[in-house]
C-alpha cells in the first residue's frame, strides 16, 4: 500500500515536471468593424525556424481556440478564416506559460478593398527580431515611381538628397534586390532604377559578417542592409530608364539604364553622362586610391579619386552587372564592370586658426586644382556550396586607372595679430597610373560533431602606383613690420615616385562546442605586408633639364611588416543573453631598409585585442548591450624615423625612435527600446573610449612660421560621447518625428614649444525632424538642426576658447496636382555664428524647385522644369576642428541653372 | 411605407451579389473526382532507348481517374472511370488502388494490387510533417494553400488543400492537413493528382471497405516489394509502397 502511494506520489510530481514544460496559446476571434466573433476558419501553430506545422485546431463555435501542451519554441501563428486577410503573429517561447493572444481583430477583404481599412488593419510593418518588414502595397506612392520614392515615405527610413540612406538612425551601406547583390557599389543604381511597383516587400536588417555568419557570433562589424523583394510576376522581364537633361550654363545630364532579370539571373548595364554632380557619385567604394598602409607620406597627389562635393565634376562612365545562381542555388556568380572618367575642377580656400599656449597664429591658403581620372574596374564573386558540411567563396576586384592631378597653392601665414610671417606659392603636377587587385578565398568546413566548424580564409591584395611630377615653390619669409623678405626659398623639381605594396594573409579559425549553448574558438592568422617606395628628385640642370639627382629629397625604402597572431575566444548564447570574450595577441616585426644610404631600421612590438561583447534582451525588443574592446596601434615607420620630403617646406615632420604603441579602449554602451505600436524607436548610446600612449606632436614653432613637427607618445587622450535616437508616429495625425541629440567631448593632448596642451572639442548636435504625406495630394517634411561645437586649448599658463554654431532649417514640400502634374521645392537655410577667428558669417539660402508632368496611362514619360539654386547663394563651406586647429574651407560648387529633362521607364514582364 | 420597405428589401437582395464562401457552410459530405497524371516522358527522361519505345507507343502523361468519397469521419479513395485512351502500360502501379481511412480512430485499409497479387495492409493514417509555404491557389473552385513535406525519407511532396472541406483527407494516403486535399505532385517522381470535381452529397455515402487480397503488415510489403520487384526501378519500389 505504501509503496503505490509512493510511486503514486511520484507519478504526481513527474506529471506536474513533464506539464511545467508545456505552453498553452489561447484567443478569440473578432471582426475588426462588427466586433462579432468568427468561428469558421483554421489556426495554424507553425514552427518558425522551418514552417512545419506543429499543430492546427478549428475555432471553437464562440470564437475562442486553444492550444495546449506544446513543447516550448519560436512559433509564429496564422489564423486563416475565407474573407479575411490572413493573421500572422510570431513569439519565441522558451518557458512553461500561457500566452493569451487575447482578442484578434480579423480585417474583412471586402473592407480591404475599399481602401478605407488599409490604415486600421493590415500591419503595413512587421518586425521581427531584427528585420523590419514593410509591405510596398501599404504606402502610396505615384505611379512610376522610383524604388527612392518608396523608401522615403517608410518610417524610420530616410533619404538625403544625394540618395544616401540612413535606416534606423544607420546608414544603409548595401541594398539587396531578392537578397542578391545588384549594380552593390552604387546604391542610387537600385533606388533610382527600379521602380516602386515592382517591390512587394522591403526589409531593413543587420547583415552579418562572413565571419560572424559562419561563427553564428555577432562580432560587432554588421552593416545595415536594405533588401527588396521584388513582386513574383517582376522578377522576369526587363526593364529600364533613359533620362535626358540639358540646362542653361551647359548643364546635362544623360543616363540610360536597362536591365534583364530572369529568375536568379540579373544582368543589368548603364551609362551615364553628366556634369551636375547628381548622378552615378554616389559611390560607396570603399577601396580608394589612398589605404592607409605605411607607405604613404610621400606623396605628392592626395586626391582619392572620388567627388567629394568640391569643385565642378565632369562624369562619363559605363557599367554593367551580371548575377547568376545555378545548381540549385549552391553555386553563385557575381560580376560587375565599371568604366569611369571624371574630372573635377576647383578652387579650394582655407582659412585656419592654431591655439597655441600663449598665442595663436593664422595660415591662409588657396588652392585650384584639377583633376582627371580615367578607369576599369572589375570585380566578382563566386560562392560553392560543395556539400551539406562545406562551402567556398572567393572574390576578387581589379581596377587600372590612370590619373592627372594639378595643384596651385598660394599659402599665407600670419601671426596672432595678422602680421605677414611668410608667403608661399607651389605648383604641383602629377601624371600616375594606379593598379591594385584583391581576392580573398574562404573555406568553411563543418566536422561531424554538431557546430565544430572549420574556416580558412587566404586573402591577397596588391597595389602600385607609378607617378611623375612636377613641383615649384616659392616661399618667402618676412620679419614682423617689414614688407620685404629677408629670406626666399626656392623648389624647382622633377620627382618620380614608384610605390608598391603586397599583402598576404592567411587565417585559420577552429570553433569547439563545449556545450549546447557555448563553443571555445581558437585561431592563428599570419600576415605579411611588403612595400616598397622610391621617390627620385631631379634639379634643374644648367641647360633647364631636370636631371641633376638630389639625394636629399630623394628616398629608396623597402617596408615589410610580419604578423603572426594568435587567438582564443569564448562564446556563449542562451535565451535572454550572449557573451563574447577574447583576446588576440601578436607580434608585429616591422622592417625598414633605406637603399639609398644602407641603414635599415627593425622594430618588434607586442600586440594586445581583447575584446568583451554582452547583450542583454530585457524584452522581446528591448536589448541592452555592453562592448569593450582594445587595440594596440603601432607606431608607422615615418613617426619612427624622419622621412625627407619637401611637398611642404612649411611643415617639417621628425620621426622619434623611442616610440611605442599606443593602446585604445573603447566601451560602448546601447540600449535600444521599440514598440510597433506608433512605430516607435529608441535607442540610447553611451561611448567612452581612452588612448594610453597616444601619437602625437611635439610642434616647435619657429618666428617665420616654419613649424616642426616630433612624433611623441601622450597620455590623457580621452573622448566621451553620449546620443539619443527617438523616433515615433503622433496617432492619428500620421505626423512622423524623427529626434536626434549627440553630445560629445573630446580631450586631445599636444606638445607645443614643449608644454603640454590639452584641447578640448565639446559638440552638441540637435536634429529634428517631421514628415507627413497626405496620399495623392502631397508630401511635406521639416527638418531643423543646431550643431555647435566649441573648442578650448588649456595649458597651464593659458586658456583659449573658439565657438561656432550652425543652424539649419529645411523645408521639403511635393504637392501632387491633378492631370499628373507634380511640384517639388526643397529648401536649406543655414545660419553660422560669427566668431572671434573668422569674421565672415555664412549664411545659405539654397531653393531647389522643380515642376514636373506625366503623361500615359502608367506615368511612362514625364517631362521636369527646374531650377537648381534659384537664389544662386549656394557656397561651399565646411569648418573642422583638429587637434589644435579650426580650419574654415570655402570652395566652389554648382550654383544657379535652369533645366529641362524627359525621363522614358520602360518595363516588360513576362 | 410599405412599399417602401419591399422595395428596399427587393433592390437589396438583388444588390448583394451572394460572395463566394461568405456563408457558406463547411462541406462535410461528398465526393471528389481526381485525375492522376504520370509524366511518362519525363520518367523515361534518362534512358533514351525505352524513351523512344515509350514515346512511340504512348502519349506524354499516362491519366487514370480516382473517386474520393467522405463524410465527417470516413474517406474512400478507390479508382473511378475508366480511361480508354490510355494503353494499358504495365509497369504502372497503384492503378487499382483502394483506400480507406477511419479520421477518429486513425485506422485506414489499403487494398493493393501488385504485379498479380493482391495485398490487404492495415495500418494508421500517415503522418506527415507538412510545411506551410504560403502559396495559394484555386482547385475545383476552392481556395486551397500549399504545404510540402518529405515522406518516406526522401520523396518530396507538394499538396494544395482546402479548410473548406473539413473532413482531413485526401487521395492515396496522403492526410493530415486542415481540410481536403485536393492536389498533390511528387514534382521528382512526376505524378500529380489534382481534383476535378467536388460534389456534395446529401446523404452519407457507402462506403465500401476492401476485403480482398492477402492480410499483410507494413513492413511484410517491404519485404515482398524487394523480393518481387527485383529488376524494377526505384521508381517503381517507391510507387509501389506509397
Amino acid at each position: 500500500m505504501k509503496s503505490i502511494l509512493t510511486i503514486f506520489i511520484l507519478l504526481l510530481l513527474f506529471a506536474n515536471y513533464s506539464y511545467a514544460q508545456e505552453v498553452n496559446v489561447k484567443g478569440i476571434l473578432l471582426d475588426s468593424i462588427t466586433k462579432q466573433k468568427l468561428d469558421k476558419g483554421v489556426i495554424y501553430l507553425l514552427r518558425a525556424s522551418d514552417s512545419i506545422i506543429l499543430k492546427y485546431t478549428r475555432i471553437k463555435s464562440d470564437g475562442s481556440f486553444e492550444f495546449k501542451d506544446i513543447a516550448p519554441n519560436n512559433f509564429i501563428l496564422i489564423a486563416s478564416l475565407s474573407n479575411y486577410i490572413e493573421y500572422e503573429d510570431r513569439f519565441d517561447i522558451r518557458k512553461d506559460t500561457t500566452i493569451d493572444l487575447g482578442y484578434i481583430r480579423m480585417v474583412s477583404k471586402v473592407q480591404l478593398l475599399s481602401e478605407v481599412i488599409v490604415k486600421g488593419g493590415i500591419r503595413a510593418i512587421i518586425r521581427n527580431g531584427d528585420t523590419t518588414e514593410y509591405r510596398a502595397d501599404s504606402f502610396y506612392v505615384a505611379p512610376n515611381a522610383t524604388v527612392e520614392d518608396l523608401l522615403k515615405k517608410l518610417p524610420g527610413v530616410r533619404v538625403n538628397k544625394k540618395g544616401e540612406i540612413t535606416a534606423q538612425g544607420e546608414k544603409v551601406k548595401l541594398i539587396l534586390v531578392d537578397g542578391e547583390e545588384f549594380f552593390s557599389d552604387d546604391p542610387t543604381l537600385v533606388t533610382r532604377n527600379l521602380t516602386a511597383n515592382m517591390v512587394s516587400k522591403v526589409q531593413v536588417y543587420d547583415k552579418k559578417t562572413e565571419q560572424s555568419k559562419a561563427l553564428g557570433i555577432d562580432d560587432g562589424k554588421n552593416i545595415k542592409v536594405i533588401n527588396l523583394k521584388l513582386k513574383e510576376d517582376k522578377k522576369s522581364g526587363y526593364f529600364g530608364r533613359a533620362l535626358g537633361s540639358v540646362g542653361t550654363n551647359q548643364f546635362y545630364d544623360n543616363l540610360i539604364t536597362l536591365n534583364h532579370f530572369r529568375g536568379k539571373r540579373k544582368l543589368g548595364v548603364y551609362s551615364i553622362i553628366s556634369n551636375t554632380g547628381k548622378l552615378g557619385l554616389n559611390s560607396t567604394e570603399t577601396e580608394t586610391f589612398i589605404s592607409n598602409d605605411q607607405n604613404n607620406i610621400g606623396r605628392l597627389d592626395t586626391w582619392d579619386g572620388q567627388f567629394s562635393g568640391r569643385g565642378l565634376p565632369i562624369l562619363q562612365t559605363v557599367g554593367a552587372h551580371y548575377s547568376n545562381k545555378w545548381n540549385d542555388a549552391k553555386e553563385s556568380l557575381i560580376l560587375n564592370y565599371k568604366f569611369r572618367n571624371l574630372r573635377i575642377r576647383g578652387i579650394d580656400s582655407s582659412f585656419t586658426e592654431f591655439i597655441l599656449p600663449d598665442t595663436s597664429y593664422f595660415t591662409k591658403e588657396n588652392k585650384s586644382f584639377s583633376n582627371k581620372i580615367l578607369s576599369n574596374k572589375i570585380s566578382g564573386a563566386y560562392e560553392k556550396q560543395i556539400d551539406s558540411t562545406s562551402s567556398i567563396k572567393i572574390t576578387f576586384n581589379g581596377e587600372m586607372a590612370e590619373k592627372e592631378s594639378d595643384y596651385d597653392f598660394r599659402e599665407l601665414t600670419m601671426s596672432s595679430k595678422k602680421e605677414k610671417l611668410n608667403f608661399g606659392s607651389r605648383t604641383i603636377s602629377t601624371l600616375g597610373k594606379l593598379n591594385n587587385l584583391n581576392s580573398s578565398f574562404s573555406w568553411i568546413k563543418i566536422l561531424s560533431k554538431r557546430r565544430r566548424k572549420i574556416l580558412f580564409d587566404i586573402n591577397e591584395g596588391y597595389t602600385s602606383d607609378i607617378s611623375k611630377a612636377n613641383l615649384y615653390s616659392e616661399n618667402s619669409f618676412y620679419k614682423i613690420g617689414s614688407n620685404l623678405p629677408f629670406q626666399v626659398q626656392i623648389t624647382d623639381q622633377l620627382k618620380t615616385n614608384k610605390h608598391s605594396t603586397l599583402l598576404l594573409g592567411s587565417k585559420l579559425t577552429y570553433v569547439e562546442p563545449v556545450s549546447k549553448n557555448a563553443f571555445i574558438l581558437f585561431n592563428f592568422s599570419i600576415t605579411s605586408i611588403n612595400s616598397s617606395s622610391t621617390i627620385n628628385s631631379f634639379n634643374k640642370n644648367t641647360t633647364g633639364e631636370y636631371l641633376q639627382f638630389d639625394s636629399i629629397f630623394s628616398s629608396n625604402f623597402k617596408f615589410s611588416n610580419n604578423l603572426p597572431k594568435y587567438g582564443i575566444g569564448y562564446s556563449v548564447t542562451k535565451n535572454r543573453y550572449y557573451l563574447i570574450s577574447g583576446i588576440d595577441i601578436g607580434k608585429a616585426n616591422l622592417t625598414q631598409k633605406d637603399f639609398l644610404f644602407n641603414s635599415q631600421v627593425k622594430k618588434s612590438y607586442i600586440n594586445w585585442f581583447p575584446q568583451i561583447r554582452f547583450s542583454y534582451k530585457i524584452a522581446a525588443r528591448k536589448r541592452v548591450t555592453f562592448r569593450y574592446d582594445g587595440n594596440s596601434i603601432n607606431p608607422t615607420i615615418d613617426q619612427i624615423q624622419s622621412g625627407r620630403l619637401n611637398n611642404e617646406p612649411l611643415n617639417v615632420f621628425l620621426g622619434n625612435a623611442k616610440l611605442v604603441p599606443s593602446f585604445s579602449n573603447s566601451i560602448k554602451i546601447v540600449y535600444s527600446d521599440s514598440k510597433s505600436k506608433n512605430e516607435r524607436d529608441l535607442v540610447i548610446r553611451i561611448i567612452y573610449d581612452f588612448i594610453k600612449n597616444d601619437f602625437s606632436y611635439n610642434t616647435t614653432l619657429d618666428s617665420f612660421g616654419r613649424t616642426e613637427y616630433k612624433y611623441e607618445n601622450v597620455n590623457g587622450v580621452r573622448g566621451f560621447s553620449q546620443n539619443i535616437e527617438y523616433r515615433y508616429l503622433i496617432p492619428k495625425t500620421n505626423i512622423y518625428i524623427d529626434f536626434n541629440v549627440t553630445s560629445k567631448q573630446k580631450r586631445n593632448v599636444n606638445i607645443i614649444n614643449n608644454k603640454t596642451n590639452n584641447i578640448v572639442l565639446n559638440s552638441q548636435d540637435f536634429t529634428l525632424s517631421l514628415s507627413k504625406s497626405i496620399d495623392k495630394k502631397c508630401d511635406f517634411g521639416l527638418e531643423f538642426h543646431f550643431d555647435n561645437i566649441t573648442t578650448a586649448g588649456i595649458t597651464s599658463i593659458s586658456r583659449s576658447r573658439i565657438r561656432n554654431s550652425i543652424y539649419s532649417f529645411s523645408p521639403v514640400v511635393d504637392f501632387f496636382l491633378p492631370r499628373k502634374l507634380q511640384l517639388h521645392s526643397d529648401c536649406d537655410f543655414t545660419f553660422r555664428s560669427t566668431n572671434i577667428g573668422f569674421a565672415k558669417s555664412n549664411n545659405i539660402v539654397l531653393w531647389n524647385i522643380w515642376f514636373e508632368k506625366s503623361i500615359f496611362k502608367n506615368s511612362e514619360l514625364k517631362f521636369r522644369l527646374g531650377v537648381n539654386d534659384l537664389l544662386n547663394n549656394n557656397n561651399g563651406f565646411n569648418l573642422n576642428a583638429n587637434k589644435n586647429s579650426f580650419t574654415q574651407n570655402e570652395y566652389n560648387v554648382i550654383r544657379r541653372y535652369g533645366n529641362i529633362s524627359v525621363i522614358w521607364n520602360f518595363t516588360k514582364n513576362k | 411605407m410599405r412599399y417602401l420597405f419591399f422595395t428596399t428589401l427587393i433592390l437589396f437582395l438583388i444588390s448583394t451579389p451572394p460572395l463566394k464562401a461568405q456563408n457558406v457552410k463547411p462541406l462535410q459530405m461528398g465526393s471528389i473526382e481526381f485525375v492522376r497524371k504520370i509524366n511518362l516522358y519525363k520518367l523515361y527522361q534518362d534512358n533514351s532507348q525505352s524513351l523512344e519505345l515509350v514515346k512511340k507507343n504512348n502519349q506524354q502523361f499516362k491519366t487514370s481517374f480516382f473517386n474520393l468519397i467522405f463524410d465527417s469521419t470516413k474517406t474512400l479513395y478507390k479508382p473511378g472511370k475508366e480511361n480508354s485512351e490510355n494503353y494499358k502500360f504495365n509497369a504502372i502501379v497503384a492503378e487499382e488502388n483502394i483506400v480507406y481511412s477511419e479520421l477518429e480512430t486513425g485506422i485506414c485499409f489499403t487494398q493493393k494490387k501488385i504485379l498479380e497479387n493482391i495485398f490487404l495492409i492495415q495500418d494508421t493514417i500517415r503522418n506527415i510533417q507538412w510545411k506551410l509555404t504560403g502559396e495559394k491557389r484555386q482547385i475545383a473552385g476552392y481556395d486551397c494553400k500549399r504545404a510540402n513535406a518529405i515522406i518516406m525519407d526522401s520523396l518530396y511532396v507538394v499538396a494544395y488543400f482546402t479548410e473548406e472541406i473539413l473532413p482531413e483527407g485526401g487521395p492515396e494516403s496522403f492526410a493530415g492537413l486542415p481540410g481536403m486535399i485536393l492536389g498533390v505532385a511528387m514534382p521528382h517522381e512526376h505524378v500529380t493528382w489534382f481534383a476535378t470535381t467536388v460534389s456534395i452529397l446529401e446523404k452519407s455515402p457507402v462506403f465500401l471497405i476492401p476485403m480482398k487480397g492477402k492480410k499483410i503488415s507494413v513492413s511484410y510489403l517491404k519485404e515482398i516489394l524487394k523480393k518481387d520487384l527485383v529488376g524494377y526501378s526505384n521508381w517503381y519500389f517507391k510507387f509501389s509502397s506509397l
